[in-house]
C-alpha cells in the first residue's frame, strides 16, 4: 500500500501525541499514591487552576470543536442552538448544585458519583450499585463510542480517505487502552492541561485564519447565511417544546453528570469548584460558543449545498483547514488539538469506567474482594473491554455524532441526575423512592427508546429524548417516597453534615 | 467512603449550606425567564429572512448570540456572588468555633 509523505505526517502526529501523553501518564502515576481516593479523584488536591483546566477538557471536546460545526450544516442551525440554549440552565445552577456535591464528597469522601447516590438513598445498597453502575455504563459506552467517530473520521479526512476511518479507529482504541492503563486521575489531570493549551493555540489560528480568510464576522455570518444551502439550515424544524425542555431537562441533568462529579470529589476546596467553574464555563464561551460558530459558518460559506465527500461528516471540519491552510505545520497544529481534545475526553471516561466497575460492581456490588495487584489488572481489562465494546457505535454510525448524544447519550445521563440532584435538597426522600427512581426511570428509557417509539424522538409530544423517562423517575420518587416512611433523624443528620 | 468526622471537616465545608440559601431561589426567576427567551429565539429569530437583520447579523446568529451574553454574564455574575457569599459564612463559621472554644 502507498502511503503519501503527507498521510504520513497525519499518522505520524497521532503516534507522536500519545507518546508524549504516555510519559505524561506514566509521571502522574509514579507521583500518585496508592489507594482508591486518591487513584481515581487525586485524593481531593487538585487546584483551582487544576479544576478548571480538567472541567475545560472535559467539556471542550471534539463535541464542541468538530461536532457543532458539523452539525450545523448537516442537520441545521438549531441544533447548535439547542446546545447554546443548554448552557443557559447549566451555567446558572452549576455553583448552587456543584458546592453541594463537593460538600457531600468532602464529608464522606466518595470516590464514585454511585457512591454518592447509594449513600444519599440509604438502603439496597448492592442492587442499587449494579444498577447505577448499569446506567452509567449504558450511557458511557454510547459516550466513548461517539467521541471515536470524529477522532477517527477527522485523521481520516486529514489523510483525504488514504488511511481509512476503519484504520484510524482501530489505531486510536489502542493508543486510549496503553495510555489510560499507565495513570491515574491525576496523570489525565495533567495531560488535560495539555489537550487545554493545544486547544487554545489551534483555536487562535482558526480565529485568526477566520477573520483574514472571510474578511471580518458579520461578513462571515452573511456569507453563509445567503449561501445556497443557508435557506435549509437555518429554520427551525423542532417544536417550541423540545427547545424548552432541552432547557430544563436535558441542561440541568448535565449537574451531574458522572466525568463532571468525580472532577468536583477531586477539587481542593470550594475555590476548586467556584473559580474552577468561572473560568472553565469562560473557556466555554470561546469552545461552545465561538469555535463552533465561527467553523460552522464557514463550512456553510465555503462549501455550501457542495459539502465534500468524506466517510462520517464530522470530516468536514479538517477538509476545510486543508483548503483554507494548505498541508502544513498549522494544519498538523490543528489536527494535533483535535486529537488532544478527543483523548482528553475519552480517558477520563474510561478511568470512571474502570472505578464505577472496579468499585460499585466488584467490590461494593458483588461484593468480591480483589487485592490491589489484582485490582490493578481488573481495571485494566474493563477499560480494554469498553474501549473496545464502545467501537460497535462508531463503526457505521447512521447519524452526527451531536445527534446520537441528544437522542441516545444523554437521556440516560438524565435518569439518574434529576433523582440525585433532587434527593440532594429533598431530605423526605427515602431508600424506596430512591431505588424505585431510578429503576422507573432507566426502564422507561430503554422502553421507549428500543420498544414503544423506536424512531427519535422516542415520544409523541415533540419533547426531548430523555424528558419523559425522567419525569416518571421524578414522579416516582416523590410519589413512593411519600407513601412511605421517611429516612431516619439521624441518618439525616449525619448525610447532611447537620450539626446539633 | 467513610462517615463524617467532624474534627477533619474544613471550614469551607461547614460554610456551605445542605439547604438553599434564601436568594438561591432567585434561579428559580431566572429559569423562567430562560424559559421566555428560548421562546422569543425558537420562535421569532429561527428563521431564513435575508432581508432583515438584528445587530447588523442575520435574525439566527443574532438570537444564538443573544443566549450566549445571557449565560456568559450570568456566569460571572454568580461566581462573584457565591465567592462573596462562601467566604463570608466561612469567616462567620470561623469566628463562631473560635468563640464557642474560648
Amino acid at each position: 500500500m502507498n502511503i503519501s509523505p503527507w498521510s504520513l505526517v497525519v499518522l505520524s502526529t497521532l503516534v507522536v501525541f500519545f507518546a508524549f501523553t504516555l510519559i505524561v501518564g506514566y509521571v502522574g502515576a509514579k507521583r500518585t499514591k496508592k489507594g482508591l481516593h486518591e487513584f481515581y479523584v487525586a485524593g481531593g488536591t487538585l487546584s483551582a487552576i487544576t479544576v478548571m483546566f480538567t472541567y475545560m477538557a472535559t467539556y471542550m471536546e471534539a463535541w464542541e470543536f468538530v461536532g457543532m460545526p458539523t452539525v450545523i450544516v448537516s442537520e441545521g442551525f438549531e441544533w447548535w442552538v439547542i446546545e447554546m440554549i443548554f448552557y443557559l440552565s447549566f451555567v446558572a445552577l452549576f455553583y448552587l448544585v456543584g458546592l453541594r456535591i463537593y460538600k457531600l464528597g468532602k464529608l464522606h469522601k466518595y470516590v464514585t458519583p454511585t457512591d454518592m447516590i447509594v449513600h444519599r438513598v440509604g438502603g439496597f445498597e448492592r442492587l442499587l450499585r449494579i444498577l447505577i453502575a448499569l446506567m452509567i455504563l449504558y450511557a458511557t459506552i454510547i459516550y466513548i463510542g461517539m467521541i471515536y467517530i470524529p477522532a477517527a473520521g477527522v485523521l481520516s479526512a486529514a489523510t483525504g480517505g488514504e488511511i481509512s476511518y476503519h484504520t484510524f479507529l482501530a489505531l486510536y482504541v489502542i493508543f486510549i487502552v496503553i495510555y489510560i492503563s499507565a495513570g491515574g486521575m491525576r496523570a489525565v489531570a495533567y495531560a488535560d492541561i495539555m489537550a487545554g493549551v493545544t486547544f487554545i493555540v489551534a483555536f487562535l489560528a482558526m480565529v485568526y485564519a477566520t477573520y483574514t480568510f472571510w474578511g471580518g464576522f458579520d461578513k462571515l455570518a452573511w456569507t453563509a447565511y445567503t449561501s445556497d444551502i443557508g435557506s435549509e439550515i437555518f429554520q427551525k424544524t423542532q417544536p417550541f417544546q423540545y427547545f424548552w425542555t432541552m432547557l430544563i431537562f436535558y441542561g440541568i441533568s448535565w449537574l451531574f453528570i458522572p466525568h463532571l462529579v468525580v472532577r468536583f470529589f477531586a477539587a481542593k476546596d470550594y475555590k476548586g469548584v467556584i473559580v474552577g467553574g468561572m473560568g472553565s464555563n469562560a473557556g466555554f464561551f470561546l469552545g461552545a460558543f465561538v469555535s463552533p460558530l465561527l467553523l460552522g459558518l464557514s463550512l456553510a460559506a465555503y462549501y455550501g449545498a457542495n459539502l465534500p465527500e468524506v466517510e462520517v461528516v464530522e470530516g468536514y471540519v479538517p477538509m476545510l483547514f486543508m483548503e483554507l491552510f494548505g498541508m502544513g505545520p498549522l494544519l498538523v497544529l490543528l489536527l494535533l488539538g483535535l486529537i488532544a481534545i478527543t483523548r482528553s475526553t475519552i480517558d477520563s471516561m474510561l478511568l470512571l469506567v474502570s472505578s464505577i466497575v472496579d468499585v460499585d460492581l466488584i467490590e461494593r456490588g458483588i461484593g468480591i474482594k480483589v487485592p490491589e495487584r489484582g485490582r490493578r489488572l481488573v481495571s485494566t481489562l474493563v477499560i480494554i473491554g469498553v474501549a473496545i465494546l464502545s467501537v460497535i457505535v462508531a463503526l457505521a454510525p447512521e447519524a452526527p455524532m451531536v445527534i446520537i448524544g441528544f437522542e441516545l447519550c444523554w437521556p440516560a445521563y438524565s435518569v439518574i441526575a434529576w433523582p440525585t440532584i433532587i434527593m440532594i435538597f429533598w431530605r423526605r426522600a427515602n431508600k424506596y423512592g430512591g431505588f424505585a427512581s431510578y429503576l422507573a426511570g432507566f426502564i422507561s428509557l430503554l422502553l421507549f427508546t428500543y420498544v414503544i417509539w423506536p424512531e427519535a424522538p422516542h415520544n409523541p409530544f415533540g419533547v426531548w429524548e430523555g424528558t419523559l423517562p425522567t419525569l416518571i423517575a421524578i414522579a416516582t420518587l416523590i410519589i413512593v417516597s411519600l407513601a412511605t416512611p421517611p429516612p431516619p433523624e439521624e441518618f439525616i443528620k449525619e448525610y447532611y453534615g447537620i450539626k446539633k | 467512603m467513610t462517615h463524617h468526622n467532624e474534627s477533619s471537616t474544613p471550614p469551607d465545608v461547614d460554610a456551605i449550606p445542605a439547604s438553599l440559601m434564601r436568594w438561591e431561589y432567585l434561579l428559580i426567576a431566572y429559569l423562567v425567564f430562560a424559559s421566555f427567551l428560548v421562546w422569543y429565539v425558537s420562535e421569532n429569530l429561527l428563521v431564513w429572512e435575508p432581508e432583515e437583520s438584528i445587530w447588523g447579523l442575520p435574525k439566527p446568529i443574532a438570537g444564538a448570540l443573544m443566549i450566549a451574553i445571557t449565560w456568559i454574564i450570568l456566569n460571572f455574575l454568580l461566581f462573584a456572588t457565591y465567592y462573596v457569599a462562601i467566604t463570608k459564612r466561612i469567616k462567620n463559621t470561623y469566628v463562631g468555633t473560635v468563640v464557642r472554644k474560648e
